[in-house]
């Protein structure tokens, strides 16, 4: 009888452990979607220089939680938090103040 | 000896020729300014060394700057050196007159990969150092400098104007120093565009062109003072992220100084600087 129960305590303990892992797994997707992607288009990137003071003014915003860019192409990537925007005023103003001209700005809820 | 020391430094119109290079940024020459500012809020910390030969005079400088971004366009510095000058009568060292320096980018035109711009720059040099290095005068520097940045290609042309102060030398009269005229083209070529991670190389080409006017003593104009310069300056500008290291050498190509004076043998510069 005490094996039999030594058993099923077993069983449940490894049912709760996987229920929590798929928890925190669904829990972890639905985090990630309710983030927001903005790629903007940005003229005059040139140098290293460039990238660090678009992060520098980008990176200092309420919500904003990672800016890259791609010097090439002229796109800055900002992912900005959950309940957290990014306005074109917002961006424009900022890349105003870091030296360059925005040109276009698009949002992707839930995307990286 | 000071005073001996002093009055050829005037005379031979040498005085401050390593401060002459204006308001230099990261993405700047090295040995004469671009349109390149901070940006808003943005700091900068600058670190400088720099060596000329002319005859028997040996000049070097170890100078600190500190710069500050007022708005994406408008910057405005501070810069304090210390200067050490040997020739045949000693060696004098101390800390040199200290420059307060501004630069607002009027015109800017971006489109992808390229950015285009043009800048007046100003500078102010007190009349704050020590006896044996500083000049004793207060001098202004006015300037326009235009920029062409690419990510392969770079650009730059610029033209300043000193105008020097009188110095009134005790007990013997007033100096006229003439003024200085520079005038810079330069070109930068970047072998590879690398992520901003990485770090970022660009090779430089500057053409540096300097005019004299004659010194006069008690409105009698000094023989052996004034004339042009050209010098050909190869550098180099290395970035990682926010920090740069910038250096080049000026090798005098073309000389026509007035009377009997040393040709330039050559001057360079060493720069670090830190943006916060």
């Amino acid at each position: 009888m005490n094996k039999l129960n030594l058993v099923s305590l077993k069983s449940l303990l490894q049912c709760l452990l996987f229920s929590l892992f798929i928890s925190s797994l669904t829990l972890s997707t639905v985090s990630s979607a309710a983030e927001t992607h903005y790629q903007l288009q940005v003229d005059g990137l040139v140098c290293p220089f460039c990238e660090y003071n678009v992060q520098k003014k980008l990176g200092k915003l309420d919500g904003v939680l990672k800016v890259t860019a791609n010097l090439k192409d002229g796109v800055v990537n900002v992912l900005v938090a959950d309940g957290k925007t990014l306005s074109e005023k917002q961006a424009k103003k900022e890349l105003t103040d870091a030296g360059f001209t925005l040109k276009s700005i698009e949002s992707h809820q839930g995307e990286k | 000896m000071i005073i001996k020391h002093q009055q050829k430094r005037l005379c031979l119109g040498l005085a401050g020729c390593l401060l002459s290079t204006g308001n230099v940024f990261a993405h700047d020459p090295v040995f004469s300014p671009g349109p390149h500012v901070l940006f808003k809020d943005g700091f900068e910390i600058h670190a400088e060394f720099a060596q000329s030969e002319q005859g028997d005079e040996k000049e070097s400088e170890q100078a600190v700057a500190f710069k500050y971004g007022l708005s994406g366009d408008w910057v405005v510095g501070i810069e304090l050196p210390y200067e050490t000058v040997k020739d045949d009568l000693g060696t004098e060292q101390g800390v040199g007159d200290m420059t307060l320096s501004t630069k607002y980018r009027f015109w800017r035109k971006d489109t992808l990969g390229v950015q285009e711009t043009a800048a007046i720059v100003a500078k102010v040099k007190l009349d704050t150092g020590d006896d044996q290095v500083g000049s004793g005068t207060t001098d202004t520097l006015l300037g326009f400098t235009y920029g062409y940045e690419s990510l392969k290609w770079y650009r730059w042309a610029s033209v300043r104007y000193r105008f020097n102060q009188d110095r009134s030398i005790e007990n013997k009269g007033n100096l006229q120093r003439g003024d200085r005229l520079f005038v810079d083209f330069a070109g930068g070529y970047r072998p590879k565009v690398n992520d901003y991670r990485e770090a970022d190389t660009v090779w430089l080409l500057e053409f540096n062109g300097e005019y004299s006017g004659r010194n006069a003593f008690n409105g009698v104009n000094r023989n052996n003072t004034g004339g042009s310069q050209w010098f050909v300056s190869p550098g180099i500008m290395w970035t990682l992220r926010n920090f740069a290291v910038k250096a080049g050498v000026q090798i005098p190509v073309l000389s026509n100084l007035n009377g009997e004076q040393d040709d330039s043998d050559y001057r360079a510069r060493l720069e670090f600087e830190w943006h916060l």
